[in-house]
């Protein structure tokens, strides 16, 4: 079946005219239409009988990502197609322009197939916490597909859209990647636009790209990173001509304080097993320190909490959003939209950023915090010097199973291997690289230094070749 | 530590549940003591690069009528709140 191969694959199979656009397109259509009420990794799909629009009639045009449906995460805007973040509050709004990267995306053919759900505005890691509900793992639906951006994931590793976008605060592209058995890539901050990306934490917030293969990530990545002056943050600043795409001499870090931070022993296992492959091919293992690393995942929450107080007061129930039927006077209909559009996890997000910011407080949480993160960065460009690259855990389970009732304390420490890169702005890539003893996926984790993209993807494609087996498939 | 949630609440623009609220007081206490071990660094030299700013200046995006369509409220060409001044 067509919506089993990778982009690479499909590109390949229409210029052999093996294919055709239409063809994948209504495969990949049916595909996901079939699996929605398994996965609910969609909040809003495109029919598999929506074969008269234009971009279907684009299908076989020789343009890039021409016949290749992408799914988009419901928080990167979509001209004219509802963009709901998952929550209440957006449930009926529809952008009036396209995101940059989504623009890229229809400018190189690519057929928009539908918006993934995902944790309410992109806080959460399970894809639990949305106003549409859980989305559940393709490999196992007894387990969560990971999050924030677990439709995307899912929608990948379920054969439901050949590539997809998700987003990337503090881990949410790598860790549903990790958990789906599929690649994930979160460019260094400011490689991508924001512009249209719907903010949580706008010092954190990237957009990150979803494929079965790491050459499936880079095809996307190629698309996407332009310079957009519509993003004061986007930086094209690339360091591509002295990568080094060999893996004989690749200097590899490993974090000590990484290794100390508990991960179960079989997600321990599979990426010692992925470093020892490298080893073995010629690369070269290094231990190395980033002390502040043990603090990053107080600092993150900190500081996203803070940002994320501030975005999300644009929501009043005013110029866009849900506003409530009943209400006394101007303060009371605020205050009434806000607790009826907003689930629990962003009223605690809401809260806990109006808490560190507030007088009293500011000094002590918000400016330390600032701090803790002038400082990682300070210890990574020195790690950096060091290596070319580092690999850790993406997540540590391999699973999350859905329901299951845990303190909001223990879900955010288990970001500890995802957040200190989130906070420093470097590329990482999510490569599967074995499974735990129930069949579940896990990721290796590398890191990149900032606006060394090209070569952690690298590095993340010789890796998978070296790995061999195919993981991205459900 | 000396804080109020009932307070915060307010300055935030939203009700706690009253069913939930002691499960939500514990929660947030929980993650407030998580977040309150952060050290004191003192300055380092870590300078972010400086964004290159575009100018500001007014343009016209040709989307009012579908920017109005995403209004709760949209009367001659004005977002509409409940009235605000007493007479």
């Amino acid at each position: 079946m067509l919506w089993e191969y990778t982009a690479t694959e499909l590109i390949g199979m229409l210029h052999r005219k093996e294919c055709s656009g239409k063809e994948i397109i209504n495969d990949v259509s049916i595909r996901a239409n079939d699996v929605q009420p398994l996965y609910n990794s969609y909040i809003t799909l495109r029919s598999a009988a929506d074969t008269a629009s234009d971009t279907i009639c684009k299908a076989d045009e020789c343009m890039t990502l021409s016949g290749i449906p992408v799914a988009v995460k419901d928080n990167i805007s979509t001209k004219g197609i509802r963009t709901t973040c998952a929550s209440r509050m957006l449930s009926d709004y529809v952008p009036p322009y396209d995101a940059f990267a989504v623009e890229r995306l229809r400018l190189a053919g690519a057929y928009i197939i539908g918006k993934t759900n995902m944790d309410e505005f992109a806080m959460g890691s399970a894809s639990d916490t949305g106003f549409f509900g859980a989305v559940r793992n393709p490999l196992d639906m007894d387990y969560s597909a990971g999050g924030s951006s677990g439709g995307s994931a899912a929608a990948v590793a379920g054969g439901a859209a050949v590539l997809a976008l998700g987003t990337d605060t503090g881990g949410s592209v790598r860790q549903p990647a990790s958990l789906c058995g599929i690649a994930g890539f979160c460019p260094s901050y400011g490689a991508v636009s924001r512009y249209g990306l719907i903010s949580f934490a706008s010092s954190l917030d990237r957009i990150g790209f979803m494929g079965r293969s790491v050459s499936d990530l880079k095809l996307l990545y190629n698309i996407i990173n332009v310079r957009d002056s519509q993003d004061v943050t986007n930086f094209s600043k690339k360091n591509s001509a002295e990568e080094n795409a060999d893996i004989k001499g690749l200097r590899i870090g490993i974090v000590k304080e990484f290794s100390a931070a508990s991960a179960d022993s079989d997600v321990t296992a599979a990426v010692n097993a992925g470093i020892k492959l490298m080893e073995l091919s010629g690369a070269v293992i290094k231990s190395v320190s980033v002390p502040s690393v043990s603090l990053a995942v107080k600092a993150y929450y900190i500081i996203s909490s803070a940002e994320a107080a501030s975005n999300l007061a644009r929501y009043d129930g005013v110029r866009y959003g849900h506003r409530a039927e009943n209400f006394k006077d101007l303060r009371d209909m605020f205050v009434r939209s806000r607790s009826e559009g907003f689930g629990e996890e962003v009223k605690r997000r809401i809260m806990l950023g109006t808490f560190v910011l507030s007088e009293g407080y500011a000094e002590s949480y918000y400016k330390r915090a600032m701090a803790v993160r002038r400082q990682l960065c300070t210890e990574f460009d020195e790690v950096f010097r060091e290596c070319d690259i580092i690999a850790a855990p993406v997540y540590p389970c391999a699973g999350i199973r859905l329901g299951e009732k845990t303190s909001s304390v223990k879900r955010y420490a288990a970001d500890i291997f995802t957040v200190p890169s989130s906070m420093a702005g470097l590329p990482a890539v999510s490569v599967p690289c074995g499974k735990n003893s129930k069949g579940l996926p896990i990721g290796l984790q590398l890191i990149g230094g900032r606006y060394h993209d090209d070569r952690l993807l690298e590095a993340a494609e010789i890796f998978e070749i070296l790995r061999g087996d195919d993981y991205g498939r459900a | 530590m000396e804080y109020s949630i009932k307070k915060i609440a307010e300055l935030a623009c939203l009700d706690i549940d009253p069913v939930h609220y002691e499960e939500f007081a514990a929660d947030f206490d929980e993650i407030v003591e998580m977040m309150s071990e952060l050290p004191e660094y003192g300055c380092n030299d870590h300078i972010p690069e400086p964004m290159e700013l575009r100018d500001d200046a007014a343009g016209n995006t040709g989307c009012a009528e579908e920017l109005s369509k995403n209004a709760p409220e949209f009367v001659n060409g004005c977002f509409t709140v409940p009235r605000t001044v007493e007479y």
